[in-house]
């Protein structure tokens, strides 16, 4: 019995250091940009900032990330490379958005980059989660949701 | 008339200009900012953001800072700090910047080259006496000197190898005291 206690105070004692008061949290969007844009292919890149508030390095395992440009859903962002999380530190997932042809989704976005060319701003709304381990074994899931305003001169 | 309104309008712009001076929280300097560590995957940025209060009556209520840091115009990451702390009237805080990123976001340089153009951009969120949040904007660039790892490394050898110098004229000393000692008995 006094085994199976010094066991479990083995594993608690560290992991108590490592969880933090706070929760993992979605921090901003930044960097929009237009990857390609043509009729045929759409690429849009954006980076995802959050913040890991434990104090252990954290593995990124799942993005799903919903965007909708001027109301109008455009699809699911898909992580554009490997990232590493560092402890008690912001980190940034860099993200892109693939529009497969045709659909209406692309027409709106076609659309909406003619309204950015007469120097009007457009809304992008992102709302989901991403999923990650922290030391391997602890799973976090971070919640995100936002709204984001931006002109010609904030993508070229 | 005319010496009445003059003399309302000089009160008028003392009172204003003396509300500026008192205006809160302002961004001052960046001290002792440094790149060092720059390894195959990753590189730390070092140094103190420094931040005063110059109201002389009121203290402030740091919240968080967050700032994008960009490397010769390239963005290489986002440092955020949560900080729970009251600065004093007129007087100054240093938030501490212990930033690593990763190193295949540096601009690559040609080997003589060692300079970066470090920009630190963003906003310090504050809390008023009235508990209002408040966002103050810097925006800071300055030119470093980057020391490579070669430098690095052969200053350390220099460092080893002097301390190696010192041990051993002391172990000598050390000895040739003894064999004093030694012959003294004799």
């Amino acid at each position: 019995m006094i085994r199976l206690l010094s066991l479990v105070m083995l594993f608690w004692m560290p992991l108590k250091g490592i969880k933090p008061d706070k929760d993992p949290y979605y921090v901003k969007m930044k960097g929009f940009e237009v990857i390609t844009l043509n009729t045929k292919k759409i690429e849009l890149g954006v980076t995802a900032v959050f913040f890991n508030t434990y104090n252990a390095k954290a593995k990124l395992e799942e993005v799903q990330i919903d965007v909708w440009l001027e109301g109008q859903y455009l699809g699911k962002v898909s992580q554009a490379e490997e990232v590493s999380i560092p402890k008690q530190s912001a980190f940034d997932i860099p993200l892109i958005l693939k529009l497969e042809p045709p659909g209406p989704a692309i027409k709106n976005t076609l659309w909406q980059s003619g309204r950015l060319l007469t120097g009007k701003k457009v809304k992008v709304f992102y709302k989901g989660y991403i999923k990650m381990k922290a030391i391997g074994f602890i799973p976090i899931k971070v919640p995100m949701e936002d709204k984001v305003e931006f002109g010609m001169s904030e993508i070229w | 008339m005319k010496h009445v309104i003059l003399i309302f309008l000089a009160a008028t712009l003392l009172l204003s200009s003396c509300n500026k001076s008192d205006s809160g929280l302002r961004f001052k300097a960046v001290y002792q900012l440094e790149l060092v560590g720059i390894k195959k995957r990753s590189a730390k940025l070092n140094g103190y953001l420094g931040f005063e209060n110059a109201s002389k009556k009121e203290e402030v209520a740091f919240v968080s800072l967050m700032a994008d840091v960009l490397v010769d115009g390239k963005d290489v990451g986002t440092f955020v700090f949560n900080d729970d702390i009251q600065i004093q009237p007129v007087s100054e805080y240093k938030v501490p910047l212990n930033y690593s990123f990763s190193s295949e976001k540096l601009p690559a340089k040609a080997e003589d080259e060692f300079t970066y153009a470090i920009q630190i951009k963003g906003y310090v969120v504050v809390k008023d006496a009235a508990g209002d949040k408040q966002n103050v904007p810097f925006d800071h660039t300055e030119t470093i000197k980057v020391k490579v790892q070669k430098e690095e490394r052969q200053e350390k050898r220099d460092e080893k190898k002097e301390e190696k110098l010192s041990r051993k004229e002391l172990r000598k000393k050390q000895m040739e005291e003894l064999k004093l000692e030694k012959m003294e008995k004799k």
